[in-house]
């Protein structure tokens, strides 16, 4: 069965709400007169659970009539933008600025499909350039360009 | 202080030589976002607001709110020239501008669009600063329970407002509202959902989330679905309306004016719906409705018209109660909480220079866009010719190294990575990002007001239903939601709304 997009909402539902409920208790839900940290949690959670479980019978039922959750075509975008935040956070402190943000560019650069590969030192220059006279100089934050020196 | 000092005083803030110069540069980037496709005033305040840390209040509100009522303005320009909307707003003004485009009289419908935008923005925000006294005096006497049902009822009617159902839309409102219990409990300080990580104890940075939700997801979808279309741009002929245009678009200016004024206090129905209910106004209201559809000037100026009022008086339940009425408007308040500021009716008396500024700053603006628009129309449409590509490695770096900059360190990229997917979930399953981001704005709100009123009414949950303001909120809430349940605005509302 490929999940369609009603049948993962109503799954988002669930789990967000099965977890609220889980952890709510445990901050104590207090009493009507003086509600405790868990209480909205608990409340909230349990109404999740419901219109989860509501979505999840409305979508079964009209089984078919709607269209996958997930296309093929955003697997590429999806992986390669994501690694490319996932590479800067990683870099940023013990490379800098200049290194982190030129990986976290060529990485990106790949999620669309086709060449021009000659553009991307370009982007890279322009990008970098505009990043730095932004924050380095219009917004004056001790921002290090590369780990060693500056 | 009476009302012509007080909005003196708001003139000498906004002409302060560097909120003058954020007020211009807000303008300046909204009509440019306003005009890309792909690029909205929600991604782009989302990015700014890391930046907005290091800026004084007034300058960074008035910035803000400049990109907010910029793009309403710059997404006509797209949808006259090239029939492609820059923003969901503008979508409506495509029927007939473009059009008129086709026959030559572009001129016209651009400075139409223009001038009726123009005066609308005049009248909206002349309303926020007549309604503001009054309006505050009232809000001033709700006690908690007022402010949780008044809090109630406005998920409750943006969530039966949006696409794809009462069910999924209550059901992502609640999502936000779990994300935003993160954090200490306000009223016993214990720690919620902060899974031992120190950094989670302040709560979720609300930057990073609209951060991860917006930009990151968006481009993500854009990626996908690139489909990139070619455009033509037509010539755009000369810039004043004649005689006849004036005298059949200023009757259609006052009516979107007055639509659109109206439909931007109320929660949910947002800037798409009034442009999209004005014109279907003007065209019922005409005595020629068969002239609609091939470049009628009522149906630029009625829809452009309400959407720049719709604009200004959003700002009227965001300032004088809290209660964002649209993603926007949440985002606008995340700003002001950022700043230490709390909206609400005591706003106009605590913050009264930035309230009155940012109020005068919207007044200068719009006249701004008024220069910025007409003359420099060319310059606007050749944006359209930068390529996806260059785009988005710029948005992407400009969100890292913004988020980044929040507190030096790594933790909230990786939290901009989760949100990314969290965002890109929620896309795949129809649930719309913007009603998460006001659940997480309205949830602590809810929470705080409903423990208060329970415990002042030593437990009673009658005290509700019992207390009349109350009570209307309660049954305006429940009526929305009962309405939308059964399909009575569904038709509408699946052209006309802003996701």
């Amino acid at each position: 069965m490929t999940i369609n997009s009603e049948i993962l909402a109503s799954l988002i539902f669930l789990f967000f709400g099965v977890t609220a409920i889980v952890f709510g208790a445990g901050f104590g839900f207090g009493t009507p007169r003086a509600l405790g940290a868990g209480a909205m949690p608990v409340l909230v959670g349990g109404a999740l659970c419901i219109l989860g479980g509501v979505q999840f019978l409305r979508a079964l039922r009209a089984n078919g009539n709607f269209p996958a959750a997930f296309s093929r075509s955003e697997i590429r975008p999806l992986v390669f933008i994501l690694s490319a935040v996932f590479a800067f956070a990683t870099l940023i402190l013990p490379v800098g600025l200049v290194p982190a943000l030129a990986l976290l560019i060529a990485i990106a650069w790949f999620s669309e499909k086709g060449g021009r590969h000659r553009e991307l030192v370009g982007a890279m220059v322009v990008v970098i350039v505009v990043m730095i006279a932004i924050f380095n100089f219009g917004l004056g934050l001790p921002i290090r360009l590369f780990a060693w020196g500056f | 202080m009476d009302f012509l000092s007080l909005l003196a005083m708001g003139l000498q803030v906004a002409l302060d030589p560097v909120n003058l110069l954020y007020c211009l540069m807000g303008v300046t980037l909204g009509t440019a976002i306003g005009v890309l496709p792909g690029v909205g005033p929600i991604i782009t305040i989302a990015l700014l607001l890391p930046l907005t840390f290091g800026l004084p209040t007034e300058a960074s509100i008035i910035l803000l709110a400049g990109i907010y009522y910029g793009a309403a303005y710059g997404g006509s320009t797209t949808s006259i020239l090239v029939n492609l909307p820059g923003e969901a707003s503008s979508a409506v003004t495509c029927i007939d501008g473009h059009q008129m485009a086709k026959q030559g009289r572009a001129g016209s419908a651009l400075a139409v669009a223009a001038l009726g935008s123009f005066f609308a923005g005049t009248v909206g925000t002349l309303l926020i600063a007549l309604a503001g006294p009054p309006l505050a005096a009232i809000a001033m006497r709700f006690g908690a329970a007022e402010y949780a049902s008044l809090v109630l009822a406005a998920l409750l009617m943006v969530a039966a407002m949006t696409r794809g159902g009462v069910i999924k839309g209550i059901g992502v409102a609640l999502l936000g509202i779990v994300f935003g219990l993160a954090g200490s409990d306000v009223l016993s300080g214990a720690f919620r959902f902060t899974f031992g990580i120190p950094e989670l104890r302040d709560g979720i940075d609300f930057a990073v989330l609209a951060v991860g939700l917006f930009a990151i997801a968006e481009i993500i979808s854009n990626l996908a679905g690139s489909a990139q279309s070619t455009m033509s741009t037509n010539k755009i002929g000369r810039l004043w309306p004649t005689r006849d245009d004036f005298r059949r678009a200023w009757p259609a200016v006052l009516r979107g004016t007055g639509i659109g004024a109206l439909l931007g206090v109320l929660p949910g129905a947002g800037l798409a719906m009034s442009s999209f209910s004005a014109y279907m106004v003007e065209k019922s209201v005409s005595k020629e409705p068969e002239r609609f559809g091939v470049g009628a000037i009522e149906g630029v100026a009625a829809p452009e018209s309400a959407n720049n009022a719709a604009s200004q008086t959003g700002f009227i339940p965001t300032l004088l109660l809290a209660i964002p009425g649209s993603p926007v408007m949440a985002l606008m308040l995340g700003a002001f909480m950022i700043h230490g500021v709390a909206p609400g009716p005591r706003m106009m008396t605590d913050h009264a220079p930035l309230f009155w500024g940012l109020i005068a700053s919207m007044w200068i603006g719009n006249l701004f866009l008024v220069i910025l628009n007409l003359p420099l129309i060319g310059l606007w449409v050749k944006l359209l010719k930068v390529p996806y590509h260059w785009l988005y490695v710029f948005v992407l770096a400009f969100a890292c190294v913004g988020v980044f900059t929040m507190g030096s360190s790594s933790f909230q990229l990786y939290a901009l990575v989760f949100f990314g997917v969290l965002g890109y979930l929620l896309k795949a399953a129809g649930l719309s990002p913007a009603l998460f981001i006001l659940g997480f704005i309205l949830g602590p709100m809810f929470e705080e007001n409903f423990r208060r009123a329970l415990s002042i009414s030593r437990g009673n949950a009658m005290t509700f239903i019992e207390r009349p303001i109350s009570l209307t909120f309660v049954v305006l809430g429940l009526l929305v939601v009962a309405l939308t349940a059964t399909a009575f605005v569904r038709r509408g509302r699946e052209e006309a709304t802003d996701d």
